[in-house]
């Protein structure tokens, strides 16, 4: 069985987290959130974001960079957003981070190391 | 088939949930149901046992900037209701095909897979299909990779439990995501096919039952 639940709480364990949603950038769908706050829908925006990372990807293809996407973060006055795609897959980890509680750093670590280990 | 709403701009996908009698497809339309908090609709049930459909919509995810619609379906499991399936089989966009994981059903699961096969290409339908295992949690659940090797279906594949919700919410999405997937390879999402307007009135629980009762 899968283990999405435990993935996602222990992306609300980093330091500053205030929502974190597993999805798929093909679909925008959500496959569970965690967290959040009044105001800010995790479903919405991770659809709004999976739009972001297909954007890239295209972008890529057009200038035909034999790469693969990270991360890709967003930085706003007081929060970062970062995404997390998952190699070999169209799922991402959407993490909304303080920026005085966050450290950027060690939350992309603490990320990629914990997308090693997600399984559906 | 994919279609746009032209009142209200949505991408209508319609996903379809195949399988052996009791092999846990209303299960999972209803577990889904209550994850996504959608009602679902079962016309003409008779003893537990789906007669025409289950039925549920959901607006979810986005797609070229458009909200997807996605009306989830199941079909009758049994054998008598058969034209039924084959009907609403022909609407769909992409099907997931729920294998009951228990050694004494592998045996009918495998024969109504083979069936699908045999269904689709008769009908040219070239549509993602996904297995999910379901009722892992059974004593005798053979496991995933073995099931697959007996099911001749080396196919994405997601384990669930059903009544508990485990695995139906992914399995879900993951088809969702193919079914658009080969939408942008068919390059389908490009092309004015989307936008016949004709063709966009998809029926709802009421005619859909009635258009199946002459079946």
């Amino acid at each position: 069985m899968g283990n999405i639940q435990s993935i996602l709480d222990q992306s609300m364990e980093i330091d500053g987290a205030i929502g974190v949603a597993l999805a798929d950038y093909d679909s925008g769908m959500c496959l569970g959130t965690v967290g959040g706050r009044q105001g800010f829908d995790l479903e919405v925006a991770a659809a709004g974001n999976s739009e972001v990372i297909r954007s890239k990807q295209k972008v890529m293809r057009s200038l035909a960079l034999d790469d693969s996407i990270q991360d890709i973060l967003i930085t706003l006055g007081k929060e970062y957003h970062l995404m997390f795609p998952q190699p070999g897959s169209s799922l991402f980890v959407y993490i909304c981070l303080s920026r005085q509680g966050g450290n950027l750093a060690l939350a992309r670590h603490k990320l990629t190391e914990l997308l090693k280990n997600l399984s559906i | 088939m994919a279609q746009i709403d032209p009142e209200t701009g949505n991408l209508n996908l319609q996903v379809v949930y195949d399988g052996a009698p009791q092999s846990g497809k209303t299960s999972s339309v209803v577990s889904l149901g209550r994850i996504l908090e959608c009602p679902v609709v079962t016309p003409g049930e008779d003893r537990g046992r789906t007669v025409y459909f289950d039925w549920m919509d959901y607006v979810g995810g986005l797609c070229q900037g458009r909200p997807i619609q996605s009306r989830v379906l199941t079909v009758p499991g049994q054998e008598e209701w058969s034209s039924r399936r084959r009907l609403i089989l022909d609407s769909a966009d992409a099907v997931l095909f729920v294998v009951d994981s228990t050694e004494s059903r592998v045996a009918e699961s495998k024969r109504r897979f083979e069936r699908l096969c045999e269904d689709l290409q008769r009908r040219r339908r070239d549509i993602p299909v996904l297995l999910q295992l379901n009722k892992r949690d059974a004593p005798d659940a053979l496991p995933a990779e073995e099931l697959r090797a007996r099911l001749g279906a080396e196919l994405e594949c997601v384990e669930s439990v059903a009544p508990k919700g485990w695995g139906v919410r992914e399995a879900f999405v993951l088809l969702v995501s193919a079914a658009i997937r080969a939408l942008r390879n068919s390059e389908c999402l490009y092309s004015h096919a989307l936008f016949d307007t004709q063709e966009m009135q998809l029926p709802d629980p009421e005619k859909l039952r009635e258009l199946l009762e002459h079946a």
